[in-house]
């Protein structure tokens, strides 16, 4: 672009008459207008670039608006940063205890956003998710109660007939880890799902290859995520590639994105429904379908929920009636209940605590106890600021009055004090975002949580750091402003000393409430320490060291009999069973069973009915209480059953051995309706602590999905390399996934276990900062008393003597603070956090006094620290000067 | 006295200001710089080094008479003062000291670096 016009072009002119102040505005611009002239003569290359190259360059600090720069505010502010400069360099120990006790809890703040925004973010990605729900069921059979995330199989095609206001609705069948076959190779697969075509209209899945028309109406269809394209296949594109999965082949129609982090699920493989061997099961009294709906706009979840009883009613009625003779309207008037009802599915990962959920979800109890935290640490540390600057008025008390003297007003002063407090906040808060950069790595490592830049990206903390700088600043300020503020020139310029001890009575209340707050802290690590050992320690009716599960093992077809023999016929392996069905994690299935005589559906219960064989009980050691395990030798015992405790108390039996058991309406449990119980095992926990014990009955049947094995603890070597031999030679293809059953268990609480961890380390972070306020205001106090120490020493004190006197007024302190504190924890810990396990560790002594000597014992090294140099002190030193 | 350092730059700025006496004004100087330095330079940086040598008081401006260029706008015309004089003689003196104080031999057997400009 050439210059053409006489005239500079006026957005320059605009540019420099908007940025710079008036009195450089005439020169400048008559340079720039001459200069102007001057390109115009010459013959130049880029004139125009040169001219805006200068313009730009007028942009200069010493020309630049400033506002307010020579108001009354703006020199005021000035003032006031400048007066908060010095008094914090002054101090840098002081400024120091303050500015990095803050940061520090800044920064955990910042780590309980992330985790808390994350928590709550679940499944709030999908398209619509604000409309999406979760059918779950409320059933009671007899005094069988059941919170269970799934519904019966025909529900949804019912559902979808007499409800024609659903937009849509559909069904998903989770099929756990599974091994893949693509080629000669196999990949182990986390989780897949039969999916009903109508879920793609719930559940928006991005895809990145295919499309949505027509996707999983084909038998054989399947999406898999692209992840897993890339794992089996090697890349991303592979529309119309086909795997395999335990003999059956499916073509991959589609490839959809990674499942978010945040969602209740996470498949990797979704297939077409309608294959499944249930798909079109006509039977409502059996549970195995995850069912999912999409209100339109229109409808709100009880409206719809309203309609549903008369439904199921329709449905479900004959059933009943066709197995137990009673009506609809009499099982309900007996106490039963059918009951199902709708999850908003962004609720389910932190409010829903169901029988059989997918994956183990969040708990709006841990985001509380955390918010609870992170509320505590920051008090902790503001009352460390304003601890300190109330202590230290009254080295400031002269300042105020010489200011007053000369004329400051009560405003300039608070305005003073609040600029110094939130100078601190700033620098704290710089701090803070560094620390938050620095160890953002870990915590990512740790938590598993995938964030962004916290700051800007999806977890937006910025503006919330704004807003808590404000708050922070002014909440840390406010009261050492009055109170600064508040002297009276005359009294504090006559030298009346006693200033800084007349906050006194706050200050303590202030300590108090800190070291409050930590024990609660402790006390409340210290439960949730003990609630996780107990968990890890309980006996859990069966062993779960020293016990291998291999998986997978329905690859071996009809081989797995040979290779289980091959591996029992081993020295070191004390003992092998067959069944996928095992008490950790495994497969699940229920049915209800009832006792032979019994007319009533009210009467039955549902059972786990796990197919096993004659090695289970002994290889879990699982205790049986009465009766016998399994005979491979007797033929009858192909109709026998064994039960455990809480199935005998549930049936409510007598005498149970030799007492026949029956499924309802002649279901057919692993090609058997009859049972005769031969014996009765010990209650063993399944899943996990949170869930009450199920009734489980064992039965002889065949299931070949997995191989446990128990072995002595020194033969571990061995039975690794037995157990990878032996698969070679039965299995060269398939690789061998194994694990060790108390490894899987551990792995169940991991998340549990983490969260513990992380509040461990929040705990002590807080009474860190605790003990670096007390740190401070005891260096301050003993400073102020160090005349008194020298007297005392000069008369004869001992530096004992001389260092209790400083420890007891804490002391006080501390023991009121864990007396108020520790009912409030007790009360906290049980009703809040105790309550959701229905196993659940006792209250001991030592949770009582621990917290308090933890307390005490810090506070009075921390103290000491400052003390025991004071009172060793040459008293000549801290008398000189009188 | 805060401030009384004179950076290279000012202090060749504040010596065509003392030369071009009576027409010291901000192009004109650039102009000058250019030309007799050989290097180029801002208006911009030559504005705000004339501000800095007016605020440590070695030039004093003043506006000149309106004229029918420049948009009618006025000149601000820099003078050097007699701080300014004293600042550039002292630079001076230094300068001739430490000349005199180089013994013949330094300048024995120089070797040629090169210069990466």
């Amino acid at each position: 672009m050439a210059v053409k016009s006489d005239m500079p072009p006026k957005l320059s002119f605009f540019i420099i008459q908007f940025l710079c102040q008036q009195q450089y505005q005439e020169e400048i611009l008559g340079d720039l207008e001459e200069y102007y002239v001057q390109l115009r003569k010459r013959q130049l290359n880029y004139k125009a670039f040169r001219y805006w190259y200068h313009t730009f360059n007028f942009i200069r600090l010493y020309a630049l608006k400033i506002p307010f720069k020579n108001s009354i505010i703006g020199i005021m502010f000035k003032l006031n940063l400048l007066v908060a400069i010095r008094s914090l360099l002054r101090n840098k120990f002081y400024s120091f205890i303050n500015i990095f006790g803050l940061a520090l809890g800044l920064t955990m703040c910042m780590f309980i956003a992330i985790f808390v925004i994350n928590e709550s973010s679940y499944d709030k990605h999908w398209e619509n998710s604000e409309r999406i729900y979760r059918v779950v069921s409320d059933l009671k059979f007899n005094d069988n109660e059941f919170n269970m995330s799934v519904t019966p199989s025909p529900m949804a095609n019912s559902f979808r007939e007499e409800f024609p206001e659903l937009t849509a609705i559909g069904r998903m069948q989770n099929g756990g880890g599974v091994m893949a076959k693509v080629g000669e190779n196999y990949f182990d697969i986390n989780q897949i799902a039969y999916t009903d075509h109508q879920i793609l209209d719930i559940f928006k899945f991005p895809l990145v290859h295919g499309a949505t028309e027509g996707l999983l109406t084909g038998p054989a269809d399947a999406m898999i995520s692209a992840s897993t394209s890339e794992k089996l296949f090697g890349e991303t594109n592979t529309v119309g590639k086909t795997f395999e999965i335990d003999g059956t082949e499916w073509e991959v129609k589609a490839v959809y994105q990674d499942i978010p982090q945040n969602s209740h699920f996470h498949y990797d493989i979704m297939m077409s429904m309608e294959r499944h061997p249930r798909a079109n099961s006509q039977v409502w009294l059996s549970n195995n379908f995850r069912t999912y709906i999409l209100l339109d706009e229109n409808n709100n979840p009880e409206q719809f929920e309203s309609k549903l009883p008369l439904t199921i009613k329709k449905y479900v009625g004959p059933q009943i009636e066709q197995i137990s003779g009673a009506t609809m309207d009499e099982f309900l008037a007996g106490g039963g209940r059918l009951r199902y009802y709708l999850q908003p599915v962004e609720s389910i990962h932190l409010e829903s605590d169901l029988q059989i959920e997918i994956e183990a979800n969040g708990d709006i109890r841990y985001v509380y106890i955390f918010i609870i935290a992170g509320i505590f640490v920051l008090a902790i540390a503001i009352i460390n600021f304003m601890n300190i600057s109330t202590a230290r008025s009254s080295l400031r008390a002269k300042e105020v009055g010489l200011r007053k003297v000369i004329g400051s007003k009560r405003g300039l002063l608070i305005g003073q004090f609040i600029t110094e407090s939130m100078l601190n906040t700033v620098l704290a808060m710089v701090l803070a975002v560094a620390m938050l950069f620095l160890v953002l790595p870990i915590f990512r490592n740790f938590t598993e949580i995938s964030v962004g830049n916290p700051l800007f990206g999806s977890i937006n903390l910025w503006d919330d750091l704004l807003i808590s700088l404000v708050v922070i600043g002014l909440l840390s300020g406010i009261y050492p402003a009055f109170y600064l503020s508040s002297f009276i020139p005359i009294k504090v310029l006559k030298g009346n000393l006693s200033l800084g001890l007349r906050s006194g009575k706050l200050r303590n209340i202030l300590v108090v409430l800190q070291f409050s707050a930590s024990v609660i802290l402790i006390f409340g690590a210290l439960v949730i320490y003990s609630q996780m050992n107990y968990t890890m320690q309980k006996s859990l009716g069966f062993e779960k060291d020293q016990a291998l599960v291999i998986n997978d093992t329905y690859w071996l077809g009809s081989k797995v009999d040979a290779f289980k023999n091959e591996l029992l016929n081993n020295q070191v392996i004390e003992n092998a069973t067959m069944s996928s069905f095992l008490p950790v994690t495994g497969s699940r299935s229920d049915s209800p069973l009832m006792p032979e005589g019994m007319t009533n559906v009210e009467g039955a219960v549902s059972f786990q009915n796990w197919p096993v064989d004659e090695n289970y009980i002994p290889t879990l050691k699982i205790k049986l209480v009465e009766g016998r395990n399994y005979d491979p030798s007797l033929a009858s015992d192909s109709s026998g059953i064994i039960i455990n405790q809480t199935a005998v108390k549930r049936l409510g039996l007598k005498d149970p051995i030799g007492k026949k058991l029956k499924t309802i309406h002649q279901f057919d449990i692993y090609g058997r309706n009859q049972f005769t119980i031969i014996g009765v095992v010990e209650d063993f926990h399944i899943d996990n602590f949170k869930s009450e014990i199920w009734p489980v009955a064992l039965i002889l049947g065949r299931s070949t999905g997995a191989i446990t094995v128990r072995f002595q603890a020194q033969n571990t070597q061995q039975v690794m390399e037995l157990v990878e031999q032996k698969w070679e030679e039965f299995s060269p293809n398939v690789p061998l996934s194994y694990i060790f059953m108390d490894q899987q268990f551990e792995d169940q609480y991991a998340s549990d276990q983490k969260l513990g961890t992380l509040f461990n380390l929040f705990a002590g972070l807080a009474i860190f900062i605790a003990c670096l306020g007390l740190f401070g205001l005891a260096a301050f106090t003993t400073d102020q008393r160090k005349k008194e120490i020298g007297i005392r020493k000069v008369l004869g004190a001992s530096i004992p003597n001389l260092m209790t006197l400083q420890l007891s007024g804490y002391t006080k302190l501390l023991i009121v603070s864990i007396l108020v504190s520790l009912p409030v924890a007790w009360y906290v810990t049980k009703e809040y956090f105790l309550q959701q396990f229905i196993y659940r560790t006792d209250f001991t002594v030592a949770m009582f006094i621990l917290p308090g000597l933890i307390i005490l014992l810090l506070a009075w090294a921390t103290v000491s620290l400052i003390s025991y140099g004071a009172s060793r002190k040459n008293p000549v030193e801290n008398l000189k000067y009188e | 006295m805060k401030g009384s350092y004179l950076g290279e730059f000012e202090e060749i700025i504040l010596l065509l200001v003392a030369m071009m006496n009576d027409d010291a004004y901000g192009l004109a100087i650039k102009d000058q710089f250019e030309q007799q330095t050989g290097r180029s330079s801002a208006i911009g940086a030559v504005h705000s080094a004339l501000n800095r040598l007016e605020k440590k008081g070695f030039v004093d401006s003043k506006m000149a008479d309106a004229t029918s260029e420049r948009g009618g706008r006025r000149k601000r015309i820099f003078f050097v003062t007699a701080a300014g004089k004293s600042a550039l003689e002292t630079s001076r003196q230094l300068r001739n000291k430490l000349w005199d104080q180089i013994p013949e031999l330094s300048w024995k057997g120089l070797k040629l670096n090169p210069v990466w400009l």
